[in-house]
């Protein structure tokens, strides 16, 4: 009788002690691989907040399972079409490496999942690569919507209107979001200047590379004052005097205080381009925002002009009987 | 042992139901569940970004002409499917299937449109939203 009761006790600490070494091997960030429809890019954090193990999802957090080394994971998202969904992941961990299935719960698609234990870059010296070139969007990333907000920033998504979205006005919706926009881009390089024609929305982006400042009395602008510098042959890209705008369509902030690194890699054979974003904007959110975009380079393609024209978003206002309280909101948020 | 670890509170998920109706311009606008089919003449035609727009008049049950507003995909889209600047004009009579609005607006997303000359254009390529 005592044995079975020192057994029992013996296999409760065993589980306890199991559940939470598999818990603190997965502390710290993975890069998140999944393959559903198309191949997307994240990052998942592991942090323990107030005793507790969280996961965040590109600096969101993601409800999670975990039992033995069987993991279960919630990761929302949109479609295209802006539709709210949600992916449901499940895996085990072994080691280094978190792998398993996923399925899009609103239309039963499957797809899988590679998560890899994050290596610190160790310094090398600049070895610029050529990224010249037209390349277009292959993805942009996970993109999760529900992020990490601040008291303020939930305030400012609880408030947003899809009108509030500047791009159906024709303005810019910066960089966070034209970096992931669907449409091509063209580098020019020289030793001087990284130079970023972007076909929506006309915008350029100038990353000096000749080791200046940031100025400080510059004036903000929707893509900001940009410098860059090589780490071996990875292109590190600094933004700041950004003027505020937002995440993505779903109107999460970044103030005009937000400062942005980019990561970009060019592949081994030179046909596809790789940005790990991320949005430093303590303003808003409690950790970082992680944007992965993915480009293919596809020189037969013309950039063409973003030719756009506000005047049918004022006109449907007006059909709609909306263009008084649209004018009067946009007053109010002045 | 099974460890429950849950990071959306009960108002997050207030917060995302929220947000779900007040996102793109898709989603807020136009309804997943609710398709339909209007005749009618061109009124306006915007061959533009962010997105293609059609005014159009089309005739009510009273016989009352009111005017819908039709979005689609920009030009870089279209082009590939077919529909180019000139495709419609003003004082064309289509025939437009999609999405409608949220609300009963007078709103619709085009799927298909259907020109004078029987010609179908499918904006997306078929592909849903």
């Amino acid at each position: 009788m005592i044995a079975k009761s020192k057994v029992r006790v013996l296999g409760f600490f065993l589980t306890v002690l199991m559940v939470n070494t598999c818990l603190a091997q997965l502390e710290g960030e993975w890069y998140l691989t999944i393959n559903h429809v198309a191949e997307r890019l994240g990052v998942i954090s592991f942090e323990r907040r107030e005793g507790e193990l969280r996961a965040f999802v590109d600096g969101g957090p993601a409800d999670f399972d975990m039992e033995g080394n069987r993991l279960e994971m919630d990761v929302d998202y949109r479609n295209g079409g802006g539709r709210l969904l949600s992916r449901h992941f499940t895996g085990t961990l072994n080691g280094d490496s978190l792998s398993g299935t996923l399925v899009a719960e609103h239309d039963d698609s499957t797809g899988t999942w590679l998560a890899e234990r994050f290596v610190p870059e160790t310094a090398l010296p600049a070895a610029p690569v050529d990224l010249s070139g037209i390349w277009s969007r292959i993805s942009a990333g996970m993109e999760k919507v529900f992020l990490d907000y601040t008291d303020s920033a939930q305030a400012i998504v609880d408030d947003y209107n899809y009108l509030d979205d500047p791009g159906l006005r024709c303005n810019s919706p910066g960089l966070v979001r034209i970096s992931g926009w669907p449409y091509p881009m063209e580098i020019i390089q020289n030793d001087r200047q990284v130079t970023i024609l972007y076909e929506s929305f006309r915008e350029v982006r100038r990353i000096y590379m000749d080791g200046r400042d940031i100025p400080e009395d510059f004036p903000a602008s929707a893509m900001g004052y940009s410098t860059g510098h090589w780490e071996g042959s990875t292109l590190v890209v600094e933004t700041s005097l950004l003027k505020p705008n937002f995440v993505d369509q779903a109107g999460q902030p970044v103030s005009g205080n937000a400062k942005i690194r980019e990561r970009i890699v060019l592949s081994e054979d030179g046909q596809n381009l790789r940005s790990l974003l991320t949005l430093h904007d303590p303003e808003n959110y409690k950790m970082p925002i992680v944007r992965f975009r993915q480009w293919r380079k596809t020189p037969e393609r013309t950039m063409m002009e973003y030719d756009c024209d506000s005047y049918p978003f004022y006109r449907g206002l007006e059909l709609e009987g909306k263009l008084g309280d649209f004018l009067e909101r946009v007053r109010q948020r002045q | 042992m099974r460890i429950l670890i849950h990071c959306l509170t009960m108002t997050g998920l207030i917060a995302c139901a929220a947000s779900a109706a007040a996102h793109h311009s898709f989603a807020a606008e136009f309804s997943y569940e609710l398709f339909g089919t209007k005749e009618g003449k061109v009124v306006e035609v915007h061959y533009v970004n962010p997105h293609a727009r059609i005014f159009f008049a089309v005739k009510n049950e009273n016989d009352e002409e009111e005017i819908w507003d039709a979005q689609t995909f920009p030009p870089a889209t279209l082009l590939g499917q077919g529909w180019r600047r000139g495709t419609i004009k003003v004082g064309d009579r289509i025939i437009l299937q999609g999405n409608l609005g949220l609300e009963n607006s007078r709103k619709l997303w085009i799927s298909t449109m259907t020109l004078e000359n029987g010609t179908v254009i499918y904006p997306n390529g078929g592909r849903d939203n």
